[in-house]
């Protein structure tokens, strides 16, 4: 290589003498290596093969490199980013019905359903189910704290680390949104004593971010079964999370003032607003809000929609036959969703909706079962590496 | 006056009051900068007193943009001093989970190097790839330097890196080492010292690429104006070298870049040169050997692999052969290429290391692919503060570091760097040999990531993957 990597460090009183330093502390230089005439690219000339006349091989034959690992990764980087958006969007309707809560007194009944909806559908437990909770330090953690399970940081932190390892695969522009994402996060950990404007402001950009990362993955990668397995990652999760926000919020019925209000939450982060204004007459309620957000299968922020795209996504991979365990769940939960009625469903008893709950955790539990297929069928990893002899030379957690 | 033009001046009156020689990178002895320097120094000069600052800004943002992490391993920030018998440290904690990958830290003015200098580098670099060539084969060939004493028997016999299986599998083109690195310094008079030889799976190729990208699109104009050599040549000849590896029956070889995982020292630039070569990035567990051939596990089948770049340092990268804790490396790895007459070894005591590719198929293989020009085989060097530029730099508030060792110029490197060569020249100091590997180890750009954990530590062996879990 003509050039190099050089390193300096600034700092002299280094006890360890010149050679050696702590690599924290050093800076690289690159390396040029420069000449006073106008240097000529070398030529760099193959060793010939025999038989060697530069075939065009066309990739299309080539059978692509998709190891189950890849395959993994790009299919949690689908269901991470799914899984930080959806959350940042339910954070964002929260914080919009908090600021209305202060007006008036129903509101308040409906910001704790939302705030309790925040801790059921992350899982981030045990949240606002504590009564001491506060809203402002929980939604900062929700955003920054990478070591909490559930949190959006966790899930971007997640959502690196599997772009990390198929950086390969991956645009450059992937990583151009990420430290993007990242920059704001580092902005609103450097300001602890926000009281929310912040927090919104933050939380908008990276939602924007997340936003560039589906376009990116739209537009920028080609289809092929690491793609399709980004996309059925991605649907799934969308899927879930739809689900789980359902669950959290309208199987009980409460004021006609406080289920209004959460109902147009529920509508802000499920991204189904606009839609929902315009298609259905106003005062429309709960049996709407399933046909749009559970049945409908144009809605591209629907739990059916999802299924279907799931369906399109595993048909073209390779390796999927008709009777694939994944697409014979997918059938099913299909035909369950498809059969639903969303009146039947909407209707209560003693507050509760129950028919509404039961199908809502069985579509929840038959979704989890599908991950498992796709993870079995598409992902099987070897079964780790363990030694025969010398068990006491492995680590702790071999 | 400019910055560049009170440094030059000061440095040159300082080099002529220093009692002991002393070399500065930039300056010479006579006030005027050094060759390759002056070329450009109209356009740094500039550079320096108007745009350094903002420059060091843009550094960091396109290093952020691209991800460029370096994750610092412990054990890599130990140096001679800590390391007498070539054993970790007791105080050196060993920490418990994992490292947060760190942000690279790049400068934006680069050191530079006359062509004509480098060419005399370049060629002693090449004879000295040569022969550690030349060292390998015949330590796991004809063992002439044992048989004749010019190396201590002990000294290979007893050191846990010669790999006892690969004796005696000779190859066919005689030439083991594909990818060779050193790590240089300067004496105190300016001339070139290799401080350590890297031959076991070198990094650092993707890092410069990455500061070769992001220095010439902060400073644009510097770039065009200075005749550079550039390094994607350096990049062509590995891609052709790598397919050039596999056995000439293969039409289509497949070549793979073998990584211990995100979470290794250098993850970025194993995943970095992966992508410049289009050759992907697998795991250990991505790989399997079945009928003495290694085959990726691809969607529905599994599929032959013909070349392997390997990242994975030769000790663990066959738990079956060499470390049976390892689960980074791939079982059965080291028979497949010690059947098809393979070379994969190194003996790290006297820094002689192996070929990072070797082909991986079964039939008439040919092993190691041939250097196709003389700069695929000099590959790069790490210059580990030897530059005596950067703190008077600072001291001239160029590089916008805090200018607080004001007048206290460090030592030159020459002392250490002399004594280090020449215990290395010599070849009879083990202790020394040994501890010399610990101080470039220190590199961080060098070593892969588990390397020198002590045992029991519940990273090791580990994969080197943090796998989504929920």
């Amino acid at each position: 290589m003509l050039g190099g990597l050089a390193r300096v460090t600034d700092d002299t009183s280094d006890r360890r003498g010149v050679l050696v330093s702590d690599p924290a502390g050093q800076l690289a230089k690159d390396v040029w290596v420069v000449g006073s005439e106008p240097v000529a690219a070398p030529r760099i000339v193959a060793r010939a093969r025999p038989d060697d006349e530069a075939v065009f091989v066309p990739a299309m034959s080539a059978s692509i490199a998709m190891v189950p690992r890849v395959l993994s990764d790009l299919y949690w980087f689908g269901r991470y980013a799914e899984r930080a958006e959806d959350l940042l969007r339910l954070l964002l309707a929260t914080r919009t019905v908090a600021i209305e809560a202060d007006l008036e007194v129903t509101h308040g009944r409906a910001l704790d359903v939302m705030l309790h909806a925040v801790t059921h559908v992350s899982t981030t437990y045990p949240g606002f189910l504590t009564t001491q909770a506060e809203m402002m330090p929980e939604f900062r953690s929700m955003l920054l704290d990478r070591h909490r399970t559930g949190t959006a940081a966790h899930s971007l932190g997640a959502l690196s680390m599997a772009a990390q390892g198929v950086r390969d695969q991956l645009s450059e522009d992937v990583w151009m949104v990420l430290a993007e994402i990242e920059r704001a996060l580092a902005t609103l950990a450097a300001n602890p004593h926000d009281q929310g404007i912040q927090l919104t402001d933050i939380s908008e950009r990276v939602l924007s971010g997340l936003l560039a990362l589906a376009g990116i993955a739209t537009e920028n990668m080609v289809r092929d079964a690491g793609w399709y397995m980004l996309d059925s990652g991605r649907g799934l999760e969308r899927a879930l999370q739809i689900l789980a926000l359902l669950r959290a919020t309208i199987c009980q019925t409460r004021s006609p003032e406080t289920d209004r209000t959460v109902l147009e939450a529920v509508l802000i982060a499920a991204e189904s607003i606009v839609t929902f204004r315009r298609r259905y007459r106003a005062g429309s309620g709960v049996d709407a809000l399933l046909e749009l957000l559970l049945i409908d299968p144009y809605n591209p922020r629907s739990v059916g929609f999802q299924l279907q795209r799931i369906r399109t996504d595993l048909r073209a991979l390779p390796n999927t036959s008709p009777t694939a365990r994944p697409l014979r769940l997918l059938d099913s939960l299909a035909e369950r969703v498809r059969t639903s009625d969303p009146v039947v469903l909407a209707e209560s008893v003693d507050g509760h909706r129950s028919g509404l709950q039961n199908l809502l955790l069985g579509l929840h539990n038959q979704l989890r079962a599908l991950s498992e297929a796709i993870r079995d069928h598409y992902q099987q990893q070897p079964p780790t590496q363990r030694p025969m002899f010398r068990p006491d030379a492995v680590g702790g957690t071999a | 006056m400019t910055v560049l033009r009170r440094y030059l001046a000061a440095a040159s009156e300082s080099i002529t009051a220093a009692r002991e020689p002393v070399f500065d990178e930039f300056a010479a002895a006579d006030g005027t900068a050094r060759q390759g320097w002056s070329s450009l120094l109209a356009g740094l000069d500039e550079f320096a007193d108007t745009d350094l600052l903002q420059a060091q800004h843009d550094v960091v943002r396109l290093l952020e943009d691209d991800n460029v992490t370096y994750t610092p391993n412990p054990a890599s920030a130990m140096s001679i001093a800590d390391e007498p018998n070539g054993h970790p440290h007791p105080d050196m904690p060993i920490p418990e989970g994992l490292v947060e990958p760190q942000p690279w830290r790049l400068d934006p003015l680069p050191l530079i190097i006359d062509d004509r200098e480098w060419a005399g580098l370049e060629a002693g670099l090449v004879q000295r790839a040569q022969l550690l060539d030349a060292i390998m084969a015949d330590l796991y060939g004809a063992r002439r330097l044992l048989s004749r004493h010019h190396i201590p028997a002990a000294a290979i016999f007893d050191h846990d890196e010669y790999l006892r299986p690969l004796v005696g599998s000779g190859t066919p083109t005689g030439q083991r080492l594909f990818l060779v690195a050193a790590d240089l310094g300067r004496d105190s008079s300016g001339g070139w010292k290799v401080i350590s030889d890297r031959t076991q799976a070198p990094s650092g190729a993707g890092y410069a690429m990455q500061n070769r990208r992001v220095v010439s699109r902060v400073m644009p104009e510097i770039y065009h104006q200075a005749n550079l050599h550039r390094l994607t040549p350096f990049f062509q000849a590995m891609r052709l070298a790598l397919v050039d590896a596999a056995p000439h029956a293969v039409e289509d070889p497949r070549v793979v870049v073998l990584s211990p995982g995100t979470l290794s020292e250098t993850a970025f630039d194993q995943a970095f040169v992966a992508s410049l070569l289009g050759f992907p990035l697998l795991e250990g567990s991505d790989l399997t050997v079945r009928d003495g051939r290694v085959w990726m596990r691809v969607l529905d089948k599994l599929e032959q692999v013909d070349v392997i770049l390997r990242r994975v340092d030769s000790g663990w990268m066959d738990a079956l052969e060499l470390r049976p804790d390892s689960r980074l490396g791939v079982a059965g790895l080291l028979a497949c290429v010690a059947g098809d007459g393979q070379r994969v070894e190194q003996s790290r005591q006297w820094r002689v290391g192996e070929s990072c590719a070797y082909a991986a198929a079964t039939r008439s293989v040919r092993a190691n692919a041939r250097p196709i020009t003389a700069t695929a085989l000099c590959r790069y060097m790490v210059v580990r503060r030897p530059v005596s530029i950067e703190p008077r730099l600072e001291q001239s508030g160029l590089s916008g570091h805090s200018a607080d060792q004001q007048g206290s110029w460090p030592q030159r490197p020459g002392g250490s760097t002399d004594e280090a060569a020449a215990r290395i020249a010599r070849g009879q100091d083990q202790g020394g040999a040994a501890s010399l590997c610990r101080a470039g180890d220190a590199a961080p750009v060098v070593r892969a990531d588990e390397r020198g954990r002590s045992a029991g530590s519940p990273q090791r062996g580990a994969p080197l993957v943090r796998r989504p879990q929920r």
